[in-house]
């Protein structure tokens, strides 16, 4: 009965080598090494069964580069390149190959740099994957992100202007309101025209509201910095929003840092729009006691002057669980106290986006019952 | 020395060239609005729509820092952007070292750029496939250097930084951009550094700048590609300073 014998040692070793060629020649990915200038030297079965290249045509004549489809070399040169050179490995990269007959092959590169002790470049071995099937997966994703994203903006642009040609007649119907209230009324005809009035006003402000997350989700958040007196801003905010703290019996305060300088170089409309929507908020959540509006100088120097504004109210507060969702959009922190106070609970999102558009974080501190405090630092620089 | 870097890059690819001039020059590294390390949301399209907003940021640079006498090098895009700072500050450079320029990458009625329309269009059209796997795949796995790891975290930051929208925009500004009537306005020494065999600015191009500007030395490098100052960091250093 014959048994197999063992294969002697060197008979193993050339069974291993032949074996690493083989992998190497016929595995599962194509091997290219270039010497540091990118000319081929080196290159295996699979890439030329791939692509269809003779071996002859490409050893020592041709770049490796130069198979690239034309982007594709011009990505390479831009921005691979350059990365090889400085870490010494490419991972990943999409690459087309653009084969003889006019066929491409889309392609993942790896590459890895072999290095002299001094740090020179001698050879770089390319591993390159077929990408055929994830390219066009990727392709897809990519479109479906595209027309998701096409179809918000179309969603966007739609509020933004429905809200647009809802404001125009409300800005009649309040103007018509203000006339009549001028007018000689009985004290029944008063109160309605006052309900008129104030609802149509809560409603702007409802679509001002919308009108304005609109456009900031429509990107189109632009500053536009001029030198104005931030001292008058917040008077004048001030002055407009007493007769509601009256109205309510609140203490309306304003402490403005005697440093900061008379003009400063900003958006003022957005900082007016961030102030006033915290001191809004600030009224509306309080039932009694006071609201603050504070403005500290942090720092001053000849070009900038970095400052901190803080609203304080003695409201109803926020708990601690509600704190983060009061930032999102239509976030309020309960729903009962959307159903009592109203509004979009847009306000709170729009201001934190106008001023992360202005390099700034909005802060929050709260207790329940207690108060709760709004605060960011913002620099501005000063006219020259 | 101010050092502006080209598209795709950010001010890394100097570090190989700026040791040569520390001793006895001042240098200034920046990386342009909307690459590297720089403050993204910066990044205006409006602004950055014309090379003429990264100029003007090269000379907010210049003003902040007060620089004068400045010896401007730029790679790639960043030469035009070096070429329409001085000629809107003249008084503010005394030389331009303009490495791989190109005025207008795509070829026009009796000028060859080196690109026709459609080429720049498929290159856009690539980038999408690229930064699919550049946000996702790529950028965490650039990490490894372990062999040098003083690199890990500048190059992690910065190319995980580049934001593909603002890569493709800069594209397209870079490579539709026409530049070639600023050129004979310009009123300092430059020095143009043309490598062999670059795909992105090749040699007719080198040898139209060098014609239309006033006062220029032309210098053919040994260097192949695009990046010298990375893969030829020697020749580059020596042609500069041949030329300061």
């Amino acid at each position: 009965m014959a048994h197999a014998s063992r294969p002697t040692p060197a008979a193993v070793q050339t069974l291993l080598e032949e074996d690493l060629e083989e992998a190497y020649e016929h595995g599962p990915a194509g091997y290219v090494s270039t010497l540091p200038d990118g000319t081929i030297v080196r290159i295996n079965s699979t890439f030329l069964a791939w692509t269809g290249f003779e071996r002859d045509e490409l050893i020592g004549r041709r770049r490796f580069p130069d198979l690239f489809h034309l982007p594709g070399r011009i990505y390479f040169e831009t921005h691979l390149r350059p990365l090889l050179a400085l870490q010494g490995t490419l991972n990943e990269v999409a690459i087309d190959i653009a084969c003889p007959h006019g066929k491409l092959l889309p392609a993942i590169l790896n590459a890895a740099q072999k290095r002299s002790a001094g740090g020179e470049a001698l050879l770089t071995r390319y591993t390159v994957l077929d990408a055929t099937d994830r390219r066009r997966y990727e392709r897809q994703l990519l479109e479906a992100r595209r027309k998701a994203e096409a179809d918000a903006q179309a969603k966007t642009e739609l509020l933004a202007m429905l809200s647009h040609d809802i404001r125009t007649p409300l800005g009649s119907i309040m103007a018509v309101a203000s006339l009549l209230q001028r007018s000689p009324l009985d004290p029944e005809q008063q109160g309605a025209v006052r309900i008129l009035h104030s609802s149509a006003a809560s409603m702007l402000e409802l679509v001002n509201q919308v009108l304005e997350r609109s456009r900031l989700e429509a990107g189109a958040v632009s500053l536009h910095p001029r030198t104005f007196d931030l001292r008058a801003l917040v008077r004048e905010l001030v002055s407009n929003l007493e007769p509601l703290a009256l109205s309510k019996g609140l203490a309306l305060r304003c402490r403005v840092d005697e440093r900061l300088p008379a003009a400063v170089v900003g958006d003022a409309t957005k900082l007016g729009q961030i102030l006033g929507n915290l001191v809004g908020n600030a009224l509306k959540f309080t039932e009694s006691g006071s609201v603050e509006v504070a403005l500290e100088v942090l720092a001053l120097d000849m070009a900038q002057v970095t400052l901190r504004a803080r609203v304080r109210d003695t409201g109803i507060g926020i708990a601690e669980e509600a704190l983060g969702r009061i930032f999102e959009e239509y976030g309020q922190a309960h729903e009962s106290i959307a159903a009592r106070y109203g509004g979009t609970g847009l306000g709170l999102s729009i201001s934190r986006k106008l001023l992360k558009a202005q390099g700034s974080v909005l802060h929050v501190n709260s207790r329940p019952g207690e108060g709760s405090e709004f605060s960011f630092d913002l620099t501005l620089r000063l006219p020259t | 020395m101010l050092f502006a870097h080209g598209f795709g890059c950010d001010q890394n690819m100097w570090r190989y060239i700026t040791p040569a001039f520390e001793n006895g020059y001042h240098i200034v590294l920046f990386d342009l609005v909307g690459s590297g390390r720089s403050e993204l949301a910066a990044y205006d399209r409006v602004k950055y729509a014309q090379l003429q907003g990264h100029a003007d940021d090269v000379l907010e640079i210049c003003a902040e820092l007060g620089l004068e006498d400045v010896i401007f090098v730029g790679h790639s895009v960043s030469a035009m952007i070096g070429i329409l700072a001085t000629i809107k500050a003249p008084e503010r450079f005394s030389r331009l070292v303009l490495i791989g320029p190109s005025p207008c990458y795509v070829n026009q009625e009796g000028y060859h750029g080196g690109f026709d329309e459609p080429d720049l269009e498929s290159l856009l059209d690539f980038m999408d496939s690229n930064y699919l796997g550049w946000a996702g795949a790529v950028a965490p796995k650039i990490m490894g250097t372990p062999e040098r790891p003083e690199l890990q975290e500048e190059l992690t930051n910065s190319f995980c930084r580049t934001d593909p929208e603002i890569a493709r925009h800069f594209a397209r500004v870079t490579f539709m951009s026409d530049n070639r009537a600023d050129l004979p306005k310009v009123r300092v020494p430059c020095l143009v550094l043309q490598c062999s065999e670059d795909i992105i600015a090749p040699r007719s191009v080198g040898e139209y700048v060098h014609r239309h500007l006033p006062q220029s030395r032309l210098v053919l490098m040994r260097a192949i590609g695009h990046c010298p100052n990375l893969s030829a960091p020697q020749e580059t250093i020596e042609a500069m300073k041949s030329f300061l």
